[in-house]
Formats: structure tokens, C-alpha cells, sequence
């Protein structure tokens, strides 16, 4: 009893941590430069823990935004057939295969981060569009299609907001010029089709093994009956 | 190093489970298995509704033989008309018309013309084709100008001018009911044709200026306008022809061979029009039948690949389509690969009510002036009010009538109370008579509950009988109540005008409550804002003075460390 309680009491003080750290997400916001090169650089600000909550948070406001958005700006039908997992994937599939084909190419590309800098520095980007997302949501029950460019306009200031933050963070995470991060973003691109098109070769290739595999035993078990 | 290797894979399979959770497979559209009767919901799906017409009677030779003395045993209905009470039904392999009154009882036909007529001015093609043609009309050769060969079209005018497309034998014969004729158009010069172009009309209407606009076979520049002398006018309302850019790109890279065998880029044929009270000139084309094709014109709602158009005197298409789906006719190719293939189309009375035939499935589909599709009827059969092969439509107020050349009938409909609670309501919402169309559109919904046409109706009534109301608590219930019907229809344009009367109301009648909590809001803001300030002062002299203190405190330690 003693030890659950002690594990609780350590997730506990953990999670408090990870909150008060998850402050330092705001102040990037306003100071991005500062604020990426600390998340990386000083102990304190460190939080792989934090950066993944924010990503789920994204994800979140995401599926809610889906679920939830006013009458006027979403096909009512559309919400009806809602897929849960599909709408996760597309909201946090892209960050983590940015991550990872990153990762591959600035190791190649003598960057300085490493798997979980870039990462975290992704995760921390993500925070406008979640931001975007609430403000949306109320916005859209209370507006008409003659201010729909309000709408809109919020939108796209999260997306550009966060694009731009997701750059920003690989540059100072690498310590890249904007020239290398240039480049390095079209790379990237360019493995996240890539990784893409592996895993779903794979997945492929084992659907066709599974689905002989199974056809062997169906066959075996017909025979053996005979 | 082993670490990183397990986070890799930890991070690999999360990829592999996020892919894998979307290739579950989703599961496919439930195809309906409905009844004849069917209407669309919001997701495109039929869904049955109430019988819509009645099989009043089916007219096939032997009716028309009752009361006639010919002795022909061949009838294939091309085309049928309706004009100031009588019926006109062309038969193709008769070569005859056909001309009924509303009791079905023939009142007289056509055979042989009679009057000056000049002789036939054909022109023989090079292919093998004009002569096989000619084979199955009899013998080529034994064409007579008093007879037509094989007609495809025929219009009646106010003045009970018949007008027919006599098309095997190239000319256009305009002539009473009793056969005499008074104007034979053929051998029209169009310069842009060539000299040896073969004329043969299939389709023909005459408009309000008394200008023909005739469609014929293998044209495929648009209508042929000739006017009442003779003369070519001009081509009308030309299909244009859209290139998608890949299209373009490929060509560009394409070699010389490959493009010749690449398709040749031409505007595709009219294949029937129509003519409304107001001179509007609705055309058809049947030339569609590719999936990408149909999506397009179904999503598109524009003029580009439209089955129907309705073209102004200057060719521009004025048909509006704002309806749910383009008016196209069946919708159900997506879950059975069936194109509607339309082939003809009837406007009924000044309601801007239209009604296509689709000879793939049989069907004829009656649409609203907006665009919206209201009713269908008909079927694909040979039973009585089932079609094998139709291809002609005319419209008489509830009575509908349809030839089919293969099941060789002209088969007559009626509409139900259905299909007149259903016009009824759409014209009262037409004219604006807003407070009659609520309990006609009731009436609908009593009906068939699945009409969501009727909440439209219903709502855009409510928005505007609530925009005449003065007294504000009134008017919000209805915006509420439009609001409320606006949401079912799936429609957003009228939703959103009702909508910001709605809210202006609201706002209005909250104006005091909405305006002391956002002062209150605001001087909490500052109040929070200031109070921080204080705060941050107190601290920073605090930690000034903290500051002040530690060089002191070092010096003294410095001292005491330096002492010893």
C-alpha cells in the first residue's frame, strides 16, 4: 500500500512539475527565439512529458473543433460520420513524422538536436493552432457566412503561426541558417512521403501475410475434416 | 545505445498502429433497397417517398388503329407533343402523326402530305452509312416528298403549325392537321459547313420570334438557328469544350503519334430542347457517363457539362442550380454504375417547373425553378409505366406523357395529390405568399416527412413573415422557428440571413445585460492588471534592496576572509 502510495505521490509531484514547466510553453509564444533555444539548452525548461500533453492537447481541440463546430461552417453530415482515429492520426501523425524525418536528415546534415529537441520544439509549435482551434469553436455558433473571413482569418493565423514556430524551432534546435533550413524543411518533406510510403507498404505486405497464413489454416482445417 | 534503439522502435510501432488504425476498413454506403418511389436525403441516399404518378393509360398501336382505317402494323413513337388540348405522337417507322384528343380517341393523322411541295433535295453521303439508314426506312430510293422518312421531332406552334424534323429526308415540313403544307425548309446553306454538309434535323422548336432553333445529327457546334425564311441564322448556345490543365501538360509532351491517338477535343451534341413561355431555350445533352465526369457536374453546379441548360436569346446559361444536387437526373450511378443518359425535357406551365427524361433508368425528374429536385415517376420495365427505351416527354399540367420506341406505347401519367401539395407549396413560396405556404408545406411534410425541401420552405417562410413583424419578442420566435427548420434542410444561405436577424434580436433585447458585464469585464482586467503591477514593484524592491545588501554582506565577508 505503501509503495502505490509513494508511486502516486511521485507521479503527483511529476505531473506538478511538468504543469509549471508547461507555463514556459506562453512565453514562447511571444518570445519564439529565446524560447526554443531555452526549451533545448536549459535543464529547467526541459519537458518531454509537457511537450507530448501539448501535442495531445492539439489533438484534443482538434476532434472538438471537428465534433463541435457551428452549424454554418461544417457539413453537418460530415460530423455524423465522425472517425475518431482518423481524426487523431491526421492531427498527430504529421508532427511525429516531421520528427522523425528530421531527425533522419539533420543527422546527416550536422545538426546539433537530437530525437527528443526536435520533438519537443515540434510539440511547443503546435500551441497557436490548439489556441486557434478554441477560439473557433464559440466563434463559429455566434457567427454568419458574411464574417466568415473573421473565421477563416483565425485559422490561418494558427496554421501560419505554427508552421512558422515548427521551422523556427528545427532552426535553433540545429543551429541552422535560414538557407540550411530551407533546405532541410524540403528534405524532411520529402521523407515524411517517404516513411509514409514504407509503412503502408509494410502494412500491406503483412495484410497479404496474414490473409494467406489464415487461408492456410481455413484449407488445413477443411481437409482434416474430409 | 540500446535505449535509443528501443525508443526508435517504440516510436516505429506508434507510427505503424496509427497507420494501421486507418486502414480499418470503413464501412462501405449502405445501398437502400427502396421502391420505385424514391427521394434523396441530405446524403444523397434514396429513401422512399409517396407515389408521385399514377399510370392513367398506356396507347399503343392498337388504340390508335381503333378508330382509323389504316392498315399499318408498325408504330415506334419518336416524339410526342402537347398543344391546346390535343396530343401529337410521331411515329418513326409509320412515318405518320398521330394526333389525339384528351380522351385518347384519335382525332386525325398524318400520312400523306399534300400542297405544293418541292422535291426532295438529298444529299448522299460518301460512307456506307446513308444507305443502311435508308434500308431500314423502306428503300432509298423510293422516298417520296409527300411523306416524311423516319422523323425524329415534331413542335406544334399556338397557331396549330406543325412543325416536323423529317430527318432521313434532310428537310424540316411545316404543315396542318390534316397534312397540307405550307413550308418546307431544306438544303439551308451554312457556309461554315461546307457545301456537302448532310442536314438532318432530329430535334426542332420554333420561339417566340418565330425563328427556328433546330438540332441535328452530327452537329456539333451548338442549335442551328434558321429563321422563318430559310435562312441560316447563326450556331446558338455552342457547348464549350473544357481542358483540364494535366490534359494540356500531357499534350505538350506528348509525340505526334501519341496525340493522334490521344481523343480529339470536341464539344459534345445537343441532344433535344425545349422551349418555355418566355422565349428561355432548355437544351439537353446525354453525351455524359464518366464517374469523374458526373462528380464534377455534381459538385461543380456549373454550366460546364450540365445535362440541361437554359439558354437566354445570347446563348448564356440562366439555369439555376441550387438545389442539392445539379439537375442531372438519377444520382444513384454512384452505388450502381448507371448513368442517366437524359434525352428529352418538358417545362411545365410559368412555374419554371422542368422535368427530365433518363432513358437509362427510365425515369423522368420534375425540378423547381431554384433547382431543387421535388418528384420522379416512371421506371425501367416493360410493364405499364415502366420504359424500355424513352425518348420523348410532354407535359400537360398533372398529366404526363411518355414515348418509349421500344416498348413501342406512349404511356400517359397523372400526377398524385402528392405531386400538388408539392406544387402548390413551391409556388407559393415562388410568389412569396409567405403565411399560405406554411400549412402547404405541412401538408408535404405529412406526406413524406423525408422532403427536406419542405423545411427550407418552411423555414425561409418563417425568416421573412418574422422581418415584417415589428413587435421584437415575435419576430425572434420565428427567426428561432426558421432557424430551427433551416438546420434540418441542410441549407446554409437562407440559415445564416435568418440567423443574423435572429442574433440582432437577441443582441438587442441583452443590450444592457451584455454591455455592464463587459465594463465589469474590462475593470477587472485593470484591476487584475494594476494590482499585478503593485505586486511586481513590491518585489522588485524587495529584491533591489536584497541586491543593495549583498555587496555589503561580500565586503565584509571579503574582509573577514582577507583578515585571516
Amino acid at each position: 500500500m505503501a509503495s502505490v502510495g509513494n508511486v502516486l505521490k511521485r507521479f503527483g509531484s511529476g505531473a506538478l512539475e511538468t504543469l509549471k514547466r508547461l507555463r514556459y510553453a506562453f512565453y514562447i509564444l511571444i518570445h519564439p527565439f529565446d524560447g526554443f533555444f531555452d526549451l533545448k539548452n536549459d535543464p529547467k525548461r526541459r519537458t518531454l512529458p509537457g511537450a507530448i500533453v501539448l501535442l495531445i492537447f492539439y489533438a484534443l481541440t482538434h476532434i472538438i473543433r471537428r465534433q463541435t463546430l457551428g452549424y454554418l461552417f461544417t457539413d453537418p453530415y460530415e460530423q455524423l460520420h465522425l472517425n475518431l482515429m482518423y481524426e487523431l492520426m491526421v492531427a498527430i501523425l504529421p508532427f511525429i513524422l516531421w520528427s522523425v524525418a528530421n531527425w533522419c536528415f539533420s543527422s546527416l546534415m550536422d545538426g546539433d538536436g537530437k530525437l527528443s529537441d526536435i520533438f519537443m520544439g515540434t510539440c511547443f509549435a503546435t500551441l497557436p493552432m490548439s489556441i486557434c482551434n478554441l477560439i473557433q469553436i464559440p466563434l463559429s455558433h455566434f457567427l454568419t457566412t458574411a464574417e466568415q473571413g473573421v473565421f477563416t482569418a483565425i485559422g490561418s493565423l494558427g496554421m501560419v503561426l505554427a508552421y512558422a514556430y515548427v521551422f523556427l524551432s528545427m532552426m535553433i534546435v540545429h543551429q541552422y541558417s535560414v538557407k540550411k533550413g530551407v533546405g532541410t524543411t524540403i528534405l524532411t518533406i520529402l521523407g515524411m512521403a517517404v516513411i509514409a510510403f514504407i509503412v503502408v507498404l509494410i502494412f500491406f505486405l503483412l495484410q497479404q501475410m496474414m490473409s494467406f497464413v489464415l487461408s492456410l489454416g481455413t484449407e488445413i482445417i477443411f481437409r482434416l475434416n474430409e | 545505445m540500446k535505449r535509443k534503439l528501443i525508443k526508435i522502435a517504440l516510436t516505429f510501432s506508434l507510427l505503424v498502429c496509427l497507420v494501421l488504425s486507418l486502414m480499418v476498413p470503413s464501412s462501405a454506403l449502405p445501398i437502400n433497397n427502396v421502391t420505385d418511389n424514391y427521394f434523396y436525403n441530405l446524403e444523397y441516399q434514396a429513401v422512399d417517398a409517396p407515389l408521385a404518378f399514377t399510370t392513367e393509360k398506356v396507347i399503343s398501336l392498337s388504340n390508335l388503329l381503333g378508330s382509323s382505317t389504316s392498315t399499318t402494323n408498325t408504330f415506334r413513337p419518336s416524339d410526342v407533343f402537347f398543344r391546346n388540348g390535343l396530343l401529337y405522337i410521331l411515329d418513326q417507322n409509320g412515318n405518320r402523326i398521330y394526333i389525339l384528343d384528351e380522351q385518347y380517341q384519335v382525332v386525325s393523322v398524318v400520312e400523306r402530305l399534300s400542297g405544293d411541295i418541292p422535291p426532295l433535295a438529298i444529299v448522299q453521303t460518301s460512307s456506307g452509312e446513308e444507305g443502311e439508314e435508308g434500308g431500314s426506312s423502306g428503300s432509298s430510293g423510293g422516298r417520296s416528298n409527300t411523306s416524311f422518312a423516319s422523323p425524329e421531332g415534331i413542335y406544334v406552334t399556338e397557331d396549330e403549325r406543325i412543325f416536323v424534323a423529317d430527318t432521313e429526308n434532310q428537310r424540316i415540313v411545316v404543315c396542318d392537321r390534316n397534312g397540307l403544307v405550307s413550308k418546307v425548309y431544306q438544303s439551308i446553306r451554312v457556309s461554315v459547313l461546307g457545301e456537302n454538309y448532310v442536314f438532318k434535323p432530329t430535334k426542332i422548336v420554333v420561339d417566340n420570334t418565330g425563328d427556328l432553333q433546330i438540332i441535328a445529327s452530327g452537329i456539333n457546334r451548338g442549335i442551328m438557328q434558321v429563321d422563318s425564311d430559310g435562312n441560316f441564322r447563326a450556331f446558338f448556345g455552342t457547348p464549350s469544350v473544357i481542358v483540364s490543365l494535366w490534359e494540356r501538360i500531357w499534350r505538350a509532351i506528348a509525340t505526334e503519334q501519341q496525340q493522334a491517338s490521344l481523343n480529339k477535343f470536341v464539344p459534345t451534341e445537343y441532344s433535344n430542347l425545349t422551349v418555355d413561355s418566355r422565349g428561355f431555350i432548355y437544351p439537353t445533352t446525354s453525351a455524359l457517363g464518366e464517374t469523374a465526369v458526373m462528380q464534377l457536374s455534381l459538385w461543380s453546379k456549373t454550366s460546364n457539362y450540365a445535362p440541361v441548360k437554359k439558354l437566354t436569346a445570347d446563348g448564356t446559361d440562366v439555369l439555376r442550380r441550387k438545389g442539392l444536387a445539379a439537375p442531372m437526373g438519377d444520382l444513384l450511378w454512384a452505388d450502381y454504375d448507371v448513368y442517366p443518359l437524359i434525352v428529352d425535357v418538358a417545362v411545365d406551365s410559368d412555374s419554371g417547373r422542368y422535368t427530365l427524361l433518363d432513358q437509362r433508368t427510365g425515369r423522368f425528374f420534375t425540378y423547381d425553378n431554384d433547382g431543387n429536385l421535388l418528384y420522379m415517376g416512371g421506371g425501367s420495365g416493360t410493364q405499364a409505366g415502366k420504359f424500355s427505351n424513352a425518348c420523348g416527354l410532354a407535359i400537360n399540367g398533372d398529366y404526363y406523357y411518355v414515348a418509349d420506341s421500344n416498348n413501342k406505347t406512349v404511356t400517359v401519367f397523372k400526377a398524385t395529390d402528392y405531386v400538388h401539395a408539392i406544387n402548390q407549396a413551391t409556388e407559393a413560396t415562388a410568389n412569396g405568399l409567405w403565411e399560405e405556404s406554411i400549412p402547404l408545406w405541412n401538408e408535404v411534410l405529412n406526406y413524406n416527412s423525408n422532403m427536406f425541401i419542405a423545411y427550407i420552405g418552411l423555414g425561409k417562410a418563417e425568416m421573412r413573415i418574422g422581418m415584417t413583424i415589428l413587435d421584437d419578442d415575435l419576430a425572434l420566435e420565428h427567426y428561432a422557428r426558421a432557424v430551427d427548420y433551416l438546420s434540418h434542410a441542410g441549407e446554409k444561405e437562407n440559415y445564416s440571413m435568418a440567423y443574423a436577424a435572429l442574433r440582432t434580436d437577441q443582441l438587442e433585447e441583452n443590450f444592457t445585460l451584455i454591455v455592464v458585464t463587459a465594463i465589469v469585464l474590462i475593470v477587472g482586467i485593470m484591476a487584475l492588471v494594476t494590482w499585478r503591477k503593485i505586486v511586481n514593484q513590491k518585489k522588485k524592491k524587495a529584491a533591489e534592496l536584497a541586491a543593495a545588501a549583498i555587496p555589503k554582506i561580500t565586503k565584509s565577508f571579503n574582509k573577514k576572509r582577507g583578515d585571516e
